[in-house]
């Protein structure tokens, strides 16, 4: 008797950061104030649902616990009930979120982790969880932290959202160059109606890995 | 074919110009360097792709870049120190060493015409060139001695000499002007972090004899220097761009 393998196909992914991208970034305990995901994420979120070739998952540090404005497992549960309120509106795969941060007033939270950002641990255990196929995946946030994350995890498109307040945030926060030395490389956008564009637009830009 | 705009020097010589403002962003009239590079490119090579290095300032660099149209915007790299443009080129190389890579220094202003004539050498061109041409030894910089066509090496030499008491015989200089045909580079090894292309690439191919020389015959300008940014918003301002 023949035994038969079958071999699930790998996906390529959309990696949305949250903070700055899904919603404005208004700092520290953002997601306690948000109200719903902006419309221009919503659109670009339906947009490559109905594709239905990729994959669609956050992936975000998330503080407000470790700097003790909320406790963790309100924080868990205003994240979950957060993104099933959206889940009509914008069809998300998953969410990884990292709450800790190396110098969290909470001691609970206060680690030096695998997982937070730029770390690329997150989009790794997506991968592996739900076959995910890297290079043919985009990832896009708004900080080179999230850039570096990219890049360590072999993500074939960083595109970053660029604003002044958050160029101003990448100034103080620069991470440096990934382990093996590289530079990271991605393609700075204005606003998510361009990722859009490349990825559906009549006439899409070179170079794309698409 | 891709291209790489080396930007991620500080730009010490141009001070205090370059206290707040990347050298490649100083300005050109209503434009700056790297606009009008990116501008060249687009129109002579037909929306290639290409990549534009940075690390002191990148921000500000990311944000010009970032006006660019969607279809002609280059890709950032991002370098928190620089890597050195050896390693810098050779990484970008490797990614895909199918394509061609132009090399160009974000420091300079070339002529209008001066991009076609790129374009047209690299069409005729079956191994890789390096741009040079002519300067009074006293002032130059980086030295290529030739042989029949091909390059046979490069030194970079001090300026901190009294410039009055060296020769003022021409000598061949890079032109800052860099094109790696398809897999040109595939043996090379990583060099160290820090190594930049004359020490290692351009004399590695010059040593096995695949490196071959162009002469530049337009007007160009290295923005290295207060009086040479004079002379490069003076080639800037002469006539609309083509």
């Amino acid at each position: 008797m023949s035994q038969l393998f079958k071999f699930r196909k790998k996906k390529p992914c959309l990696f949305l950061d949250a903070d700055g991208v899904l919603w404005e970034d208004q700092g520290p305990g953002t997601v306690l104030k948000v109200l719903e995901i902006c419309a221009q994420a919503r659109e670009l979120i339906k947009r490559f649902s109905d594709d239905d070739k990729y994959l669609i998952i956050v992936i975000t540090n998330q503080t407000s616990a470790a700097r003790n404005l909320i406790g963790l497992n309100d924080l868990q549960e205003i994240l979950a009930n957060f993104f099933k309120r959206s889940a009509n509106l914008a069809k998300i795969d998953a969410v990884y979120s990292c709450f800790h941060h190396p110098k969290a007033e909470n001691s609970d939270l206060r680690i030096n982790c695998m997982c937070r950002k730029p770390s690329p641990e997150m989009i790794l255990q997506a991968s592996r969880k739900f076959n995910i196929d890297l290079a043919r995946s985009l990832l896009i946030g708004d900080r080179i932290t999230d850039m570096q994350s990219a890049s360590l995890a072999g993500i074939g498109n960083s595109y970053l959202l660029v604003n002044s307040k958050m160029l101003e945030i990448n100034v103080q926060n620069r991470a440096p160059n990934n382990e093996q030395g590289l530079g990271l490389s991605f393609l700075p956008i204005n606003n998510l109606s361009e990722i859009t564009q490349l990825y559906f637009g009549k006439k899409k830009p070179l170079g794309q890995n698409t | 074919m891709r291209v790489l705009i080396l930007a991620a020097g500080k730009g010490s010589r141009l001070r205090p110009l370059t206290d707040l403002t990347p050298k490649t962003l100083l300005p050109l009239g209503t434009s700056n360097i790297l606009e009008r590079l990116l501008l060249q490119l687009n129109s002579s090579f037909g929306g290639v792709e290409i990549y534009v290095n940075c690390s002191y300032l990148a921000e500000s660099i990311v944000e010009c870049i970032s006006r660019q149209t969607l279809e002609n915007r280059p890709k950032i790299i991002w370098e928190y120190e620089p890597l050195g443009t050896a390693v810098t080129t050779l990484q970008l190389f490797k990614s895909d060493p199918s394509q061609g890579l132009l090399v160009i220094h974000g420091d300079l202003v070339l002529s209008n015409n001066s991009m076609q004539e790129i374009s047209k050498a690299i069409k005729i061109q079956t191994e890789s060139f390096l741009m040079v041409h002519e300067r009074p030894l006293r002032q130059a910089r980086s030295i290529v001695s030739t042989q029949d066509v091909f390059v046979t090496g490069i030194r970079e030499v001090s300026t901190s000499q009294d410039e009055s008491s060296q020769d003022d015989s021409p000598v061949l200089v890079n032109s800052g002007i860099l094109f790696f045909t398809p897999n040109s580079l595939t043996t090379f090894e990583s060099p160290e972090l820090g190594t930049e292309i004359s020490p290692y690439l351009i004399q590695k191919l010059s040593d096995v004899g695949k490196l071959v020389f162009q002469l530049w015959q337009w007007e160009r300008v290295a923005v290295d220097s207060i009086s040479s940014y004079e002379k490069a918003i003076t080639l800037a301002a002469e006539g609309p761009f083509v």
